[in-house]
C-alpha cells in the first residue's frame, strides 16, 4: 500500500521533471515573448490574459522568463549534480578501498570541508569570482560531495570485506578490473540516489545564490533571480515572488521524491 | 571516558590547521589583491604607492611566511581591520555574534521541540494518515528554498495581516520600552526569522528521528520489553526513547554549519543585524579581514559545536561512559 | 490436559517482493508440566512459532494469518491487547536466543529486572521489590548481585545476561516459559550450565517448558514431547524417545542423522 502510495508521489516528480526539462528545451517555441524583450507600458501588471503570469518592473514576461529560466535551473542541477557524484565517487571509493594514509587524508579533509557553512564558501568563490552560470555549477559541485563520499567510502568497506572480493583478489585480478567490475556496481544505488537528491539541492543553492544577486547574470534569467526583484515589489507584485518560488518548490520536491522511491527500490533492506 | 576525552581533542588538532590552511588558500588564490579595495577606487594612487601597502600587508613575502604571519595573529584573534571603516575585524564580528547565537539557538531548540514528537509519532504510527501527512510536510520543508518562504510569510504575517515585523531585531523605539515591552518586541521581531530557519533543520531531523525509533523498534530488547508485559505506551517511553534520541545530539551537532550557512541568506533577506548580513555585506565589498574572520570563526564554532556533542554522546551513551 | 493448544496456525512475512508463510497451518497441544521441543533447522518456522506465542509477530513484520492459540480456554488471539499484556510475563514467559542484544543497552540491569516485578505489582513497596529480587536472582544463581544491579548489560558476561533474562522471566512464577534457542550466542562451558538451570528451574517451580534449538541432542535430553518443523510445517511429531528410536519422516531421519 505504501509503496504504491510512494511511488505514485515519485510517478508525479518524474512527470513533473519531465514537464520542466520539455519546456527548458523547447523555450522558444514556449515562450510567448522574448524573456528579455521589456515593455514599459505594462510595468509591473498583474497576471492577465497577455501575460498569464503577469509581468516584472521592466514589462518584462514572467511566464516567458520562467521558461528560459527552466533552462539554467535544470543545467545547473544537472552538471553541478554531476560534478558532485564524480568527485564524491572517486574520493569515496579510493578511500575506501586503498585505506591506509589515503583514507585518513581524505576523510580528514571531508571532515574540515564539513566544518564550513557550505553556502558561506560558496558566496564567497562566487564573489571572488566572476559570479556566472559555469562558476555557479563548478563551485555547488566542488562543495556538495561530503556526504556522498563518506557513504561511498562506507558502502565499498563492507563491499570489500564480502567473499567475492576477496575471492577475485585469490584469483590475482587487476586492481582496476576489481575497481570497476566489482565495487563500482556494488555501490551505484547510494550514488543515484544521492545524485536525484543533490539535482535538487543544487537547484536551491542556484536560485539562493541568485536571490543574492550572486548567480546567473542578466539579461539570463533564472528563477531565483526572478524572485530577487520581486523581493522589491513584495507588496505591489506579488506574482513576481509566487510563481517561481512555486516551480522552484516543485521542481526540488519531485528530484527529493524521486531520490526517496529510488531509495527504496534498490535498497529493500530499508524494509521489513 | 577519560580516555576518550583526550583522544577527541587531539583529533581535533589536524581540524584546527586545515580549517586555517584552507580558509588562508581561499583568501590567497583568489584573483586580485586584498588591497585592490583601498587602492581601486582611489585614481591618485601611485604604483609606487601601491607597493607599500603590499609590503605593509606582507604580501610579498612568500606564502609560507604569510601563512605563518596570518595565523600567529588569528590566534589572538586579530584579523586586521576591515576595509570598510578601519575599525577591528573580530570587534565588529563579536559584536554581531549574540544575535546570529540567539536566532540559531532558538532555532535548535524550536527544531528540537516540533521534530522530535513528530519523528517519534510517526515511526510508532508508521504509515497512518498521520505519518503520512507529516511526510509531505517534511519534504515540503526540505524542498523549499527559505528565502522564498522567509518571503512569503513576510507578504502574510508581516504585511497582510501586520502581526510581526518585517526586518531588523528590534523597533526604532526599542530603548524607551520597558523590560517587557523590551522582550516583547525582540520576540516578535524574532518570530519569522526564527521559523524560517527552523524548517530545513525540523525536516531532516524528524526524519532521521522516524527512522532511528523504527530501527529501535526493531530491536531485540524491544521484544524483551514486550514479553515482559509492558504497554505500548511504556515500551515506547521506557525502553525505545532513550536509545532512539541518542544520535540526536550528533545531529544537532551536524547541523551547526547549515544554520550558519542558512543564517547568510536568512539574516539578509529579514535585513537581521547578525553575522551572517555582516558576512554578505563583507563579501559584496570584498573585506578581506571581515570575510577571513568569519569564515575561521564559524568553522571553530561548527568544530566546537561538534566537539560539545561528541562528548556529551558519550556521556550519555553508558556503552561509551563505562568501557 | 492441555496447557496450551494450538489449532491451525498461519504466520506470514510481507516484503517488497514477496509473501513468504513462515508458519503453515500448524496444529499441536502442550501438556501441563511437560518439556515440549520444537526442533528443526534456522528458516524452519520454529522460532516465528515462538513468537507467536508470545505476541511479538507483528515486531518482526510478520502477521498471523489464521488459526488460533488457546490458553485457559480463551483464544489469545482475540483477546483484547490488555487482557493478553497482563498474561505476559506473569503466566507466560520467554527468555531468547543470543542475550547480548535482548536487554536494553542504555539501562542499568537492575532496573530491567526489576521492572518485571513491578509491571505486574504496581502496588508493591520498595522492601517487597528488593526482596522478591533478590531471591529470584538466588534462583539463577546469580551472586554479586550489588555489581550486576549496578551494570549495563554491555559490562556483564553472555552467561550472566541469559541469566538475567531468565530471572526476568520467572520473576512472576509463571506457569508457561518459552525458551528460544536459550544456548545461542553463549560460550560452549555456558551452554550446559543455562541448560540445567532451566531444567532444575522447570522442576522447582512446575513449569511447563518449551524448547526451541536446533541441536537435537539437546532436544533428547531435555525434553518429553518433541514436535519437528520443516518449511513452516510440522512434519513430525510425539514422543521424544520414541521419535528418536523410530523417526516416520525422511527430515527427521536427516536431522538425526546429522
Amino acid at each position: 500500500m505504501n509503496k504504491i502510495f510512494k511511488n505514485k508521489a515519485a510517478f508525479a516528480g518524474v512527470v513533473f521533471i519531465a514537464a520542466v526539462v520539455f519546456i527548458a528545451v523547447f523555450a522558444p517555441f514556449i515562450a510567448p515573448y522574448e524573456p528579455a524583450s521589456q515593455d514599459l507600458s505594462v510595468r509591473l501588471a498583474a497576471p492577465s490574459a497577455a501575460h498569464i503570469l503577469g509581468t516584472d518592473d521592466l514589462g518584462r514576461d514572467v511566464f516567458s522568463r520562467m521558461v528560459y529560466g527552466a533552462r539554467v535551473s535544470m543545467a545547473v542541477g544537472f552538471f553541478a549534480a554531476l560534478l558532485t557524484v564524480l568527485i564524491g565517487t572517486l574520493l569515496g571509493m579510493v578511500s575506501g578501498y586503498f585505506g591506509g594514509i589515503a583514507d585518513s587524508v581524505i576523510m580528514r579533509f571531508t571532515d574540515i570541508m564539513l566544518c564550513f557553512p557550505t553556502f558561506f564558501l560558496i558566496l564567497l568563490v562566487i564573489a571572488f569570482f566572476e559570479p556566472n552560470i559555469y562558476n555557479v555549477m563548478l563551485v555547488i559541485g566542488l562543495t556538495s560531495w561530503t556526504g556522498l563520499a563518506r557513504i561511498v567510502r562506507a558502502e565499498v568497506l563492507s563491499i570489500r570485506e564480502r567473499e567475492f572480493v576477496l575471492a577475485s583478489k585469490m584469483l590475482a585480478v587487476s586492481k582496476s578490473r576489481l575497481f570497476f567490475i566489482h565495487i563500482l556496481p556494488n555501490v551505484i544505488s547510494p550514488i543515484i540516489v544521492y545524485a536525484a537528491i543533490g539535482i535538487g539541492g543544487a537547484i536551491l543553492t542556484e536560485s539562493g545564490l541568485s536571490f543574492l544577486g550572486l548567480g546567473v547574470q542578466p539579461p539570463m534569467s533564472s528563477w531565483g533571480q526572478i524572485l530577487m526583484q520581486g523581493k522589491d515589489y513584495i507588496y505591489a507584485a506579488w506574482w513576481l515572488s509566487l510563481f517561481p518560488g512555486i516551480v522552484i518548490l516543485f521542481t526540488v520536491l519531485s528530484f527529493n521524491l524521486i531520490g526517496e522511491a529510488l531509495r527504496d527500490i534498490l535498497d529493500p533492506k530499508e524494509y521489513s | 571516558m577519560f580516555q576518550y576525552l583526550i583522544k577527541r581533542l587531539l583529533y581535533s588538532i589536524p581540524i584546527i590547521i586545515g580549517i586555517t590552511v584552507i580558509t588562508f588558500a581561499v583568501m590567497y588564490f583568489t584573483p586580485g589583491k586584498p588591497t585592490d579595495a583601498m587602492t581601486d577606487f582611489n585614481t591618485n594612487i601611485t604604483a609606487e604607492s601601491k607597493e607599500r601597502l603590499y609590503k605593509l600587508y606582507g604580501l610579498d613575502k612568500p606564502v609560507y611566511e604569510q601563512y605563518w604571519n596570518w595565523l600567529k595573529r588569528v590566534a589572538v584573534l586579530d584579523f586586521g581591520s576591515s576595509f570598510k571603516d578601519g575599525r577591528s575585524a573580530s570587534e565588529k564580528i563579536i559584536e554581531r555574534l549574540p544575535a546570529t547565537i540567539l536566532l540559531n539557538v532558538l532555532s535548535i531548540i524550536l527544531m528540537i521541540i516540533v521534530a522530535v514528537p513528530a519523528g517519534i509519532y510517526s515511526a510508532v504510527r508508521k504509515y497512518s494518515l498521520a505519518d503520512r501527512i507529516l511526510t509531505v510536510i517534511v519534504f515540503i520543508c526540505f524542498s523549499a528554498p527559505v528565502f522564498w518562504v522567509a518571503l512569503m510569510l513576510m507578504i502574510a504575517f508581516g504585511l497582510w495581516l501586520g502581526w510581526f515585523p518585517i526586518s531588523g531585531i528590534v523597533s526604532f523605539d526599542f530603548n524607551e520600552l520597558s523590560f517587557f515591552g523590551k522582550t516583547r518586541d525582540l520576540a516578535n521581531h524574532l518570530v519569522l526569522p526564527v521559523i524560517v530557519s527552523t524548517l530545513g533543520s525540523f525536516a531532516v531531523l524528524s526524519r532521521y528521528i522516524r527512522s532511528g525509533m523504527l530501527d529501535v523498534l526493531k530491536q531485540d530488547y524491544i521484544k524483551t520489553a514486550y514479553s515482559k508485559g509492558l504497554s505500548e505506551r511504556q515500551v515506547i517511553f521506557n525502553h525505545a526513547l532513550k536509545n532512539a534520541l541518542l544520535p540526536l545530539i550528533t545531529i544537532i551537532g551536524l547541523s551547526i554549519p547549515g544554520l550558519i550557512g542558512g543564517s547568510f541568506i536568512i539574516e539578509t533577506v529579514f535585513s537581521y543585524p547578525g553575522m551572517g548580513r555582516l558576512g554578505f555585506d563583507a563579501i559584496m565589498a570584498r573585506d578581506y579581514p571581515v570575510i577571513m574572520g568569519i569564515g575561521v570563526i564559524s568553522a571553530f564554532l561548527t568544530l566546537l559545536g561538534n566537539i560539545i556533542a561528541d562528548i556529551s554522546y558519550a556521556a550519555a551513551d553508558p556503552r561509551i561512559r563505562y568501557r | 490436559m492441555n496447557i496450551l493448544e494450538i489449532k491451525n496456525l498461519s504466520v506470514e512475512y510481507k516484503t517488497p517482493s514477496s509473501t513468504v508463510e513462515a508458519v503453515k497451518n500448524v496444529s499441536f497441544g502442550i501438556k501441563k508440566g511437560e518439556t515440549f521441543v520444537i526442533a528443526g533447522r534456522s528458516g524452519s518456522g520454529k522460532s516465528t512459532l515462538a513468537s507467536a506465542l508470545m505476541d511479538l509477530t507483528g515486531i518482526d513484520g510478520g502477521k498471523i494469518k489464521s488459526g488460533g492459540i488457546f490458553y485457559g480456554g480463551k483464544d489469545l488471539l482475540k483477546m483484547p491487547f490488555e487482557e493478553k499484556r497482563v498474561l505476559k510475563g506473569s503466566k507466560i514467559s520467554m527468555i531468547f536466543q543470543d542475550p547480548q542484544s535482548y536487554l536494553n543497552p542504555v539501562i542499568k540491569a537492575g532496573k530491567q529486572i526489576e521492572e518485571s516485578f513491578t509491571i505486574h505489582n504496581p502496588k508493591a513497596s520498595e522492601e517487597e521489590i528488593k526482596k522478591r529480587v533478590k531471591e529470584v536472582l538466588k534462583k539463577v544463581k546469580l551472586d554479586d548481585v550489588e555489581r550486576i544491579f549496578n551494570a549495563y548489560p554491555h559490562q556483564l558476561s553472555g552467561g550472566q545476561k541469559q541469566r538475567i533474562l531468565i530471572a526476568m522471566a520467572i520473576m512472576n512464577n509463571p506457569e508457561i516459559l518459552i525458551a528460544d534457542e536459550p544456548t545461542t550466542g553463549l560460550d560452549a562451558s555456558i551452554q550446559k550450565q543455562i541448560l540445567d538451570l532451566i531444567e532444575e528451574l522447570k522442576n522447582t517451580l512446575g513449569l511447563t517448558l518449551i524448547m526451541i534449538t536446533h541441536n537435537m541432542r539437546i532436544a533428547r535430553k531435555y525434553s518429553n514431547t518433541m514436535a519437528v518443523m520443516h518449511n513452516g510445517e510440522i512434519v513430525e511429531a510425539g514422543n521424544t524417545e520414541e521419535i528418536f528410536k523410530n523417526p516416520q519422516h525422511e527430515y527427521t531421519k536427516l536431522l538425526i542423522g546429522g
